[in-house]
């Protein structure tokens, strides 16, 4: 377990010298921050019982309602920040069902290799053929539409990115000195899968986590706007599905319909810009190569 | 000879795909509660008599297949009585005859309506693909060889916000901004009803109907092959042999085009394939948005009415080609990367 | 390189290929090509003097109507959406057509006379009237038409008119008669429906399983308009028929165009991408209100869509065999709705659901069924301390203070599960609203939208539901909807509720039997007052329809009538382009 500590902090570390990762991580920190403080940084309760009349249907922004107001006359801001927390919630626990599986399945099928691996990439192979977004409509459509369906239904069909790339990471890190040498004393497969494998590859399995979770994100906003999701929990998908399926575009009511983009947007960038930097510190690639302008280089660096 | 073995090995794996794709597709809209006797109206006039009627038109009075009377796969029932007259094998039947049924709603084959909507689907993505891919080429290229300038930052952080933006909302704003100030058309591949007094015209009215849809989704995607492509551009860059052929004295275009760019092309193909099975994600999203008449369109809306027989064929209409699209793309592959030809487990 | 070439290339020649295939049926006639811009406001001047001759043919008239669904088929006998019937009220003829005031008028027939104990009717038709392909139409259509839709229990609707006819026959060209099994009242309304095919092309495909796979692709019927083209999903294409034996339209063409939303309809409306739209979202009523060379219309709908609560309310007893029924106790008991009645604020929810285009509502016959409407029935208004005070008498009292009251027993609380299809656009607000004021007196429910499959399985004959928000079609004639609440219905799954009440059951027969009007209406009223006040379901409101036409394109359109419909065929056939 040290190990796996041990790659994590240097992992944290590097974070403050790649600009994408740590752009991404500070807007993620707003995000989260905005969630869990909903109560007390939303101008009002979405779910206060207050006397609703007709002009407070699609009201344009104002002092009172920054964001305006949507089809129910509620306060685009308060739902937007209350949405953040519903998005955020399906992301991350969809995510981590997807990158346990996919996890799992990549490390199972790069250490024991053989038939074992053979019939797991079959299986993820089928499972990346098979389209994405038909089969959750489906599946939705089979149980009833709430939150801990969609979170379920995203989670089972995003793995197999994770499964691919965590394979191949076990594959290059089983050859390892080190994990033979555990092999020549008699180290046990779990344990050797625990104690070297594991922490070599989790690294790389947390900066996937970060791009699973935008993915999340995006499938959770299109099945709520295809209006497969639970209409009782405003996510922003699901705001976006109200205003578009109840006339928002020809009311002109654009802050109802762009607001809640703009939130989904800012959050998957978030999580684009944090992977992406994280695969950056963890694969350093070589940003300068023969022809860069620049400095000119006469031999290669060391490998990073 | 090894070639062929590969070959040989991927064509049987693309046909157990097949297969599977083929039982789960069917078995998944079976399981689907409700009834399609009964589904979209509600109507007073729809007596209970019509309702049965209605299920014997469809074949759903016969068994589903006989070895589960019920959902639970330990309760087998009588396995060997009349296993054919089932709806299983019926459908399996009808597909080996290439037939993929009628359908509930409007009682035409399925494989009519689908081909039409298959045909505008590919004309929408294809068109979009290509200029994604092409644009992705080039800012990948143009990114990697100018990194960390301002021009890489610029095109990074393009591609990624590109990425990151929900395809139906991006549609949305389009749409809503094009239609009111650009006097686009609001829906449909054309405009109904016209007369086109040449085949020119009538592409015209295509294009315009097609022009904010590609840009739609041109949008969404262009970003990750531009990623990719940067990427990749960026390894083959500090490989030895440029430096190999900046010393030759080749020039800075000629490296690029010759030998940066044909290396770089190699993985883009896998990727292009791939994205196959994501892009008909987009199809149903800019289908639905801008009601343009294709798969994902048919495949939205049949959802919502229980058209199990047009279901099943979008689905296996698009499994099938992303299946062959992989196939096609591995042998493409194989041809162009001979070092591919020694691992007989890929 | 050269195979990335070849697969550009390849790519290339697939998109040219597509897009010069997938045209559609190019039309003969010239046309020019539709506003696509932003319209002039053209003057529209009522000038006396004609316009001068043109000196080339005169380009035809097209009309575009925008809706935000398309027919299922165009096969009479199987369709079943409301699309579909309205292209089919303008390409076919019947012996009788609806009127904008509800009521029904000769079309096909002529006149009728009807035998003492009207079971046989007698109806001439008129003479010299051609089929779209010249082929005369006579009686003997009719009856082969009639027979056709009596022979096949698949066609949903089709069928179930036809269920009294015992046989029609043909005595000569030009006369009908009707026998009937049992007298029926209103028959009018149901012949309005039956549409007269032509017997020489359907005759061909008059058995069987022929019958309802046959895709019709000409519909050659009788009616003003006649087929040119459909795209099934996108459009359909109508031109006037100019030897229609009555008013012959002054449009030249019809096409009706299908928008995947309501949003882009009215955006088609705003550009000029269309003329006339049949539907839109209440929303959008304030912008088209200030929109110029656009003009708004409500009023109520010619066949109109109720949503209702449904209370789950099917007593122990008449449980059907295998029927989960698991709604909660209290709801058996009138007090306990009529309750939720009284805390239901139903101008709220038209104000906010509808934006104000809408009537209370009180049971399922809207107040769009002109006669049949009992509306001297009082409604339950909003009164939260009146709704209190009925459950407190009645004995639920919220016994442990969790805001909640319980059964009088002490035990169940009264929280409810509500239900909802999750493809309507009106019910989650609706729960959210009701919920809001239910909870006042002391009711929780439990929101929840439910795959409208997979409601219906959970909902009837299966009773294993609380509250559900749904919704019914409706039909001119208000049998069919008052059948939904007969106790012989419980099994059968076309009762939602569950309501058993031997009276309502022993009027219903009488009504279905009932020739003279004016006694059939009292029975009815007397029907509504029943439900009324055993609170059956509770229907919110009555939503009006909203139409709206450019007025520099088509003028002409009827908007003074009780209904609404300007897709209907009256105001098709009376539209004329604006000079």
């Amino acid at each position: 377990m040290n190990n796996t500590a041990a790659n994590l902090r240097s992992l944290l570390s590097n974070l403050g010298h790649n600009w994408m990762a740590l752009a991404g991580a500070l807007m993620l920190v707003i995000a989260i921050f905005t969630a869990v403080f909903a109560p007390w940084v939303a101008p009002y309760n979405p779910k206060a019982r207050i006397k609703i009349t007709i002009e407070d249907v699609y009201t344009a922004p104002s002092p009172a309602h920054l964001f305006g107001t949507d089809d129910a006359g509620r306060d685009v801001l308060a739902n937007f920040i209350y949405g953040a927390r519903v998005s955020l919630i399906v992301g991350f626990f969809a995510s981590f069902i997807s990158v346990f599986i996919g996890g799992t399945i990549g490390i199972v099928a790069g250490f024991y290799g053989g038939q074992v691996e053979n019939l797991l990439m079959r299986l993820t192979d089928i499972m990346l053929v098979i389209p994405d977004l038909p089969l959750a409509v489906v599946l939705v459509a089979l149980t009833k539409p709430s939150l801990l369906n969609i979170i379920f239904v995203i989670g089972i069909l995003g793995w197999t990115g994770t499964a691919r790339l965590v394979r191949s990471q076990t594959l290059s890190v089983k050859e390892r000195k080190f994990v033979l040498r555990a092999r020549a004393i008699g180290s046990g497969n779990i344990h050797i899968i625990r104690q070297h494998i594991f922490p070599l590859v989790l690294p790389l399995m947390v900066a996937n986590t970060v791009l699973v979770i935008s993915l999340a994100i995006l499938e959770e906003s299109t099945l709520s706007f295809l209006g497969l999701s639970d209409p009782t929990n405003l996510s922003w998908g699901q705001m976006l599905n109200f205003a578009f399926t109840r006339g928002g575009l020809s009311s002109g009511a654009w802050w109802a319909l762009a607001a809640p983009g703009l939130g989904i947007v800012w959050v998957v960038l978030g999580c684009t810009l944090l992977g992406h930097g994280l695969e950056q510190i963890l694969n350093p690639r070589l940003e300068w190569h023969h022809l860069s302008v620049g400095p000119k280089m006469v031999e290669r660096p060391g490998p990073g | 000879m090894k070639r062929l073995f590969y070959l040989l090995n991927r064509l049987k794996w693309a046909l157990i795909s097949i297969i599977f794709v083929i039982v789960l597709n069917f078995f998944l809209f079976r399981v689907l509660p409700g009834d399609p006797a009964r589904a979209g109206v509600r109507d007073p006039r729809l007596t209970a008599e019509a309702q049965q009627a209605l299920r014997v038109r469809y074949g759903l009075d016969k068994p589903v297949i006989n070895c589960f009377t019920s959902l639970n796969p330990l309760k087998l029932g009588n396995c060997l009585e009349n296993p054919l007259d089932t709806q299983f094998f019926i459908y399996v039947g009808n597909l080996l005859h290439g037939e993929l049924g009628t359908s509930y709603q409007t009682g035409r084959p399925v494989a009519a309506m689908l081909g039409q909507a298959l045909l505008n689907t590919v004309l929408l993505i294809g068109i979009a693909q290509i200029i994604s891919i092409l644009l992705g080429i080039i800012l990948g290229l143009l990114a990697a060889w100018k990194s960390h300038t301002a021009i890489d930052f610029g095109v990074l952080v393009a591609s990624l916000v590109a990425w990151s933006l929900p395809t139906f909302w991006l549609g949305i704003m389009l749409l809503f901004g094009g239609s009111t100030w650009l006097n686009l058309p609001v829906m449909g591949k054309m405009t109904v009803g016209a007369d086109f007094t040449s085949g020119f015209a009538m592409a015209l009215d295509v294009a315009q109907h097609l022009l904010l849809p590609t840009l739609t989704f041109t949008i969404v995607v262009m970003g990750e092959y531009m990623l990719v492509m940067r990427s990749t551009v960026l390894e083959v860059l500090s490989e030895d042999y440029i430096l190999t052929a900046k010393a030759k004295g080749l020039s800075t275009f000629q490296i690029l085009k010759d030998h940066a760019l044909r290396n770089a092309l190699l993985p883009m193909v896998t990727i292009i394939a791939l994205n196959l099975g994501f892009t008909v994600a987009g199809a149903i999203q800019i289908e639905s948005v801008f009601s343009w008449p294709g798969l994902g369109l048919a495949i939205f809306e049949s959802v919502g009415r229980r058209d199990y027989p047009v279901l099943q064929g979008a689905f296996l209409l698009i499994a099938f080609s992303v299946i062959s699209a992989n196939l096609i793309a591995d042998l493409l592959y194989s041809y162009l990367d001979p070092r591919i030809q020694a691992e007989s487990n890929e | 390189m050269s195979t990335y070439r070849w697969l550009i290339v390849y790519f290339l020649a697939i998109t040219l290929l597509t897009s010069a295939c997938s045209g559609g049926k190019k039309i003969p006639a010239p046309t020019k090509p539709p506003d696509q811009g932003q319209s002039n406001p053209t003057p529209v001047a009522s000038s006396p003097t004609p316009t001068p001759k043109p000196t080339t043919a005169p380009k035809p008239s097209i009309l575009r109507i925008g809706r935000a669904g398309s027919p299922d088929t165009l096969n009479p006998g199987t369709a079943l959406l409301s699309e579909a019937w309205v292209t089919f009220e303008l390409v076919y003829s019947a012996l009788y057509v609806q009127k904008l005031d509800g009521t029904f008028t000769f079309d096909l027939a002529t006149g009728v006379t009807a035998s003492p104990d009207n079971k046989v009717l007698t109806y001439k038709i008129r003479s010299g009237v051609k089929f779209h392909d010249g082929t005369p139409l006579t009686a003997k259509d009719v009856v082969f038409s009639y027979n056709l839709y009596k022979a096949h229990d698949d066609f949903p609707y089709m069928n179930g008119y036809t269920k009294y006819f015992d046989k029609v026959e043909a005595p000569d060209d030009t006369t009908v008669v009707l026998t009937l099994t049992t007298p029926v009242p209103n028959i009018e309304s149901q012949l309005g429906y039956l549409f007269i095919l032509p017997e020489h092309i359907w005759s061909k495909v008059a058995d069987g399983k022929a019958a309802t796979d046959f895709q019709n692709s000409d519909m050659i019927g009788s009616g003003p308009f006649k087929l040119v083209e459909y795209k099934q999903n996108e459009f359909v294409h109508l031109a006037k028929n100019p030897d229609y034996y009555g008013t012959v339209p002054k449009v030249d063409e019809v096409i009706f165009q299908k928008f995947e939303n309501k949003d882009a309809l009215v955006q088609a409306l705003k550009t000029g991408q269309v003329d006339m739209i049949a539907e839109m979202p209440n929303t959008a009523v304030a912008t088209l209100k200030n929109e110029k060379n656009v003009k708004l219309v409500t009023g109520a709908p010619l066949s109109p869509d109720i949503t209702d609560i449904i209370f789950d309310q099917v007593s122990p007893q008449d449980c059907p065999q295998g029927s989960k029924c698991s709604g909660h106790p209290a709801l058996r008991d009138r007090t306990v709705r009529q309750a939720l009645s009284y805390a239901t604020n139903k101008q709220e929810l038209i104000d906010i659901v509808l934006l104000g285009l809408g009537t209370p509502g009180l049971t399922l016959i809207a107040d769009g069924m002109g006669m049949w409407f009992n509306n001297t029935i009082k409604d339950y208004s909003f009164d939260i301390t009146e709704a209190n005070k009925l459950l407190d008498d009645a004995g639920y009292k919220d016994v442990n203070n969790d805001g909640v009251r319980e059964m009088p027993d002490g035990k169940n609380s009264l929280i409810f599960r509500l239900n909802w299809p999750s493809d309507s656009t009106v019910a989650p607000r609706l729960a959210e609203l009701v919920s809001k004021t239910w909870a006042q007196i002391g009711v929780k429910t439990l929101p929840q939208a439910v795959d409208p499959d997979a409601l219906t399985a959970q909902c009837c004959p299966a009773f294993d539901y609380d509250i559900i928000i749904w919704g019914w079609g409706s039909d001119p004639d208000p049998s069919f909807l008052l059948r939904v609440m007969l106790t012989s219905e419980i099994p059968t799954g076309s009762s939602e509720s569950g309501y058993a009440n031997p009276v309502y059951d022993q009027l219903f027969d009488e009504q279905s039997k009932e020739m003279d009007p004016a006694k059939r209406q009292a029975l009815v009223w007397q029907m509504q007052e029943i439900v009324q006040t055993d609170v059956v379901y509770l229907v919110p409101f009555y939503s009006q329809a909203v139409q709206a036409y450019r007025t520099d394109r088509f003028k002409g359109w009827i908007t003074d009538q009780p209904k609404l419909a300007l897709d209907h065929v009256i105001n098709l056939q009376a539209v004329e382009p604006v000079q």
